[in-house]
């Protein structure tokens, strides 16, 4: 279906245009310091790693690993986790997530093109992959710290928060700020070849997942992102989700062409309930339908 | 929704309740605040030393 179908036959905008207001008041609350909110308490599932110093919120992701590495358990960090999955699926990251929005916005730029439902799974199983190797990297830090018997120097500049290898938001967020607050960005085109090699890494990472981000909606969200694959696990038994009704639809396929994280929709036609590991609940799906036939319920 | 959805769900639940009031008992309610407040140097892998 082209782009131009799927526009003609689309309801509306209205829950788009509220989400990516929610997601704007979201950012500009999370990096509150800036309008002169204080660091709170609080620990979200989304993404921003923690060393802006601006945030008023705690990256859960960030969090568990920091923790862990300093071989203490992080139990608030897995309740924030498994709670706000199991009640609310993934969406913290249609709704919440800075990282999700800038995803968002670097989406509209580009091509957005969509990769066929049908992987949809199989990306969200490479990305648990990816947060399961996370983990285990932090569980034999944790462990081996608490033998007094410390690998950290196994993993370089990455020794004490292993993730921020494979972490575009703390990047952007964190290392790219303080290059910026602190000046310490090369005055000399010669000196740009004597910053840490983890910088170039990091940076051309963040380079790469940006070009994703141009050519398909939410990469980052749909291939990379541990902390969205963790809550996957937990929203394919969410509460909050989706409900196909199979006498309205029409199977016109306006949901699954509007769907920016390639949920195959209409799979769920006979079960009814939309309980995918990549739904963001983003709403695009109940906005696009010209027949109202998919609603948000809580059970 | 089978025994399994209704299992998996409960697990989940008992695990999150489990890790917060563990997490209230031993005091990690606050711990993000102390990550918020300092110059967090274990995130910035490629920062100058």
């Amino acid at each position: 279906m082209s782009s131009e179908e799927i526009k003609k036959k689309r309801r509306s905008y209205k829950i788009m245009i509220l989400r990516h207001i929610t997601q704007l008041a979201s950012f500009i609350l999370i990096f509150g310091g800036l309008i002169g909110y204080a660091a709170t308490s609080i620990i979200l599932p989304i993404r921003t790693g923690v060393s802006n110093p601006y945030l008023t919120v705690a990256d859960a992701w960030s969090v568990m690993e920091l923790m862990l590495v300093a071989a203490m358990i992080p139990l608030v960090a897995i309740s924030v986790i498994t709670l706000g999955s199991i009640l609310f699926g993934r969406t913290f990251c249609g709704w919440v997530c800075p990282f999700g929005f800038i995803n968002d916005l670097v989406g509209y730029l580009g091509k957005r093109k969509r990769i066929s439902p049908r992987y949809s799974e199989g990306l969200w199983k490479f990305a648990l992959f990816i947060a399961g190797v996370l983990v285990f990297v932090d569980i034999s830090i944790f462990y081996n710290e608490l033998a007094g018997n410390s690998i950290k120097s196994y993993f370089g500049d990455f020794r004490d928060s292993p993730s921020t290898f494979l972490d575009p938001a703390s990047t952007l967020f964190g290392l790219i700020f303080w290059y910026f607050y602190h000046d310490k960005w090369p005055t000399n085109f010669v000196d740009y070849f004597y910053l840490p090699a983890a910088f170039y890494w990091r940076m051309f990472f963040l380079i790469l997942v940006i070009v994703g981000m141009l050519y398909t909606p939410r990469f980052y969200c749909k291939t990379l992102c541990p902390l969205g694959a963790v809550m996957g696990l937990g929203g394919r038994h969410a509460f909050l989700h989706l409900y196909l009704e199979k006498g309205l639809c029409e199977e016109c396929k306006v949901c699954e062409y509007s769907c920016p994280m390639d949920v195959p929709i209409l799979s769920f036609l006979d079960v009814g309930h939309i309980r995918h590991p990549q739904c963001i609940m983003c709403l695009n799906c109940v906005d696009a339908c010209p027949k109202k036939a998919i609603k948000v319920v809580f059970r | 929704m089978g025994y399994r959805f209704t299992s998996a769900r409960i697990l989940i639940i008992l695990i999150g309740i489990i890790a917060l009031i563990l997490a209230f008992y031993y005091g990690q309610l606050d711990y993000a605040k102390t990550y918020l407040t300092r110059f967090v140097r274990e995130e910035l892998a490629g920062y100058p030393a």
